[in-house]
């Protein structure tokens, strides 16, 4: 399972950037969507997906773009 | 929070610029998606965790799993999650058999959940009134069900092999009257994948190679008595996939309905995503990604000031150079007549102020002279 520490690792690598560099932006983007989180706000995370509060209870709701497109089906 | 709001939270609370906090957002939950993409679980601790979902054959991320963080509850309305489009409604799990589980937060037997699935379809319709009998008494078919009404065919596809007469040309012949579907026929046959028809093709060859009961003109009566028999199980087969595929086709459509309401409710629920669900906002993320990455390296320059300060430095030097062209380079030629007399004639001139006065002679005197 991918911790925090990994993405950071993967991000870090992805933009040419050390990742102590990207830790301040990381532990400032979680305490900012966990504040939001448990206030019960919706949270929209980029283009991975939406956190949604109904009734108490949270889901998820990814992003289109997080699913490879669908192969045309054989006529 | 949109995703807005979130890079403009991030902004104040790093201090630094939103463009660098876009960045940044991007290219992590860029990273999220990756690595749901191959497969690997994310923990992102006090958001909950995302478990990928994988297509069996094709090896591709089909829907994902969302595990809300310790001390939350997951949504427990029975709504399907991911998109609609990605899940197949023949695979579709009756909401009623995920409520017998055994409570909504214990972990999911699949036995169980299969054996629940196999009896509230037996409840509906009879077509899996056999489920106790042992697995290998069961015949691979086209949902994997039993076909209790022709064991005959059982016991032939256990020993690979057929009697010859059920295969003869007449047979063919009598199947083509029923306008059986052959294709239905042979994967009831065929022991496997049922989605991949191709495999029936060499079966049909080997069966098709069974030689003629006809060639054996011993016992021509013979021949007739197994093509009766031959009759009487294609119209049983057919019974049998009649009433198979009308439940079938009923549990289908009910499903889709449900799932089309889901989904429809789902984007009603939450209006200010709509964006989501249309095709135009299915970012192509490497590209953002990279056109952000390449703006972090090159951030834009601030234009405006710049504009200005160019501006007023080019009216200032045409200022300049006006004045210095009045002042230096102005014509020599002057268009006054007294000018070429020289600077004293125009002085004289100018500076004559005494008029005749036509009524004093001694005063006029200068002026006669």
């Amino acid at each position: 399972m991918a911790t925090l520490r990994d993405i950071l690792q993967r991000t870090a690598a992805n933009i040419g950037m050390d990742d102590q560099e990207l830790e301040p932006f990381a532990v400032a983007m979680m305490q900012v969507l966990q504040q939001s989180h448990e206030q019960g706000e919706d949270v929209e995370l980029m283009t991975f997906g939406t956190l949604l509060h109904e009734k108490g209870s949270v889901r998820f709701r990814p992003h289109n773009s997080l699913f490879p497109p669908r192969e045309e089906e054989p006529a | 929070m949109n995703r807005d709001e979130l890079i403009q939270a991030l902004s104040q609370e790093l201090e630094t610029s939103e463009h660098s906090c876009s960045v940044f957002l991007h290219a992590f939950f860029d990273s999220v998606k990756t690595h749901l993409r191959k497969g690997e679980a994310v923990d992102l601790e006090a958001l909950g965790s995302w478990k990928p979902v994988m297509a069996g054959n094709t090896g591709r991320l089909e829907d994902v799993r969302y595990v809300p963080a310790t001390g939350q509850s997951a949504a427990q309305d029975g709504a399907v999650h991911g998109p609609a489009s990605s899940i197949d409604a023949l695979h579709f799990i009756p909401a009623e058999a995920l409520e017998n589980n055994g409570g909504s937060n214990a972990p999911i037997d699949v036995g169980v959940l299969v054996g629940e699935v196999n009896r509230l379809f037996s409840k509906e319709d009879d077509v899996f009134e056999n489920d106790a009998e042992p697995q290998e008494e069961r015949v691979s078919g086209r949902h994997d069900m039993e076909i209790p009404s022709v064991p005959e065919f059982q016991e032939v596809l256990r020993e690979d092999t057929l009697p010859p007469p059920a295969w003869s040309e007449e047979a063919a012949l009598l199947r083509d009257e029923e306008e059986l579907d052959p294709s239905e026929i042979d994967d009831t046959l065929v022991e496997g994948d049922d989605d991949e028809t191709d495999d029936s093709v060499p079966d049909m060859m080997a069966l098709e190679d069974i030689p003629d009961p006809e060639d054996d003109e011993d016992d021509p009566s013979a021949a007739e008595a197994l093509e009766d028999d031959v009759e009487t199980e294609f119209e049983a087969v057919e019974d049998e996939y009649a009433e198979t595929d009308d439940a079938v086709s009923d549990v289908d459509i009910d499903d889709t309905a449900e799932i089309g309401d889901a989904s429809e409710a789902d984007e009603a629920d939450y209006p200010a995503n709509e964006e989501d669900s249309t095709g135009e906002d299915a970012l192509d993320d490497s590209e953002v990604f990279y056109r952000n990455r390449d703006q972090l390296y090159n951030p834009p320059k601030e234009a405006g000031n710049k504009n200005l300060l160019i501006t007023a430095i080019v009216l200032t030097v045409g200022v300049i150079a006006i004045i210095l062209f009045l002042v230096f380079g102005g014509n020599d030629e002057s268009p006054l007549p007294a000018s070429k007399r020289g600077k004293g004639a125009t002085t004289q001139i100018l500076q004559q102020q005494d008029t005749p006065n036509m009524y004093s002679q001694s005063l006029n005197k200068t002026f006669i002279l």
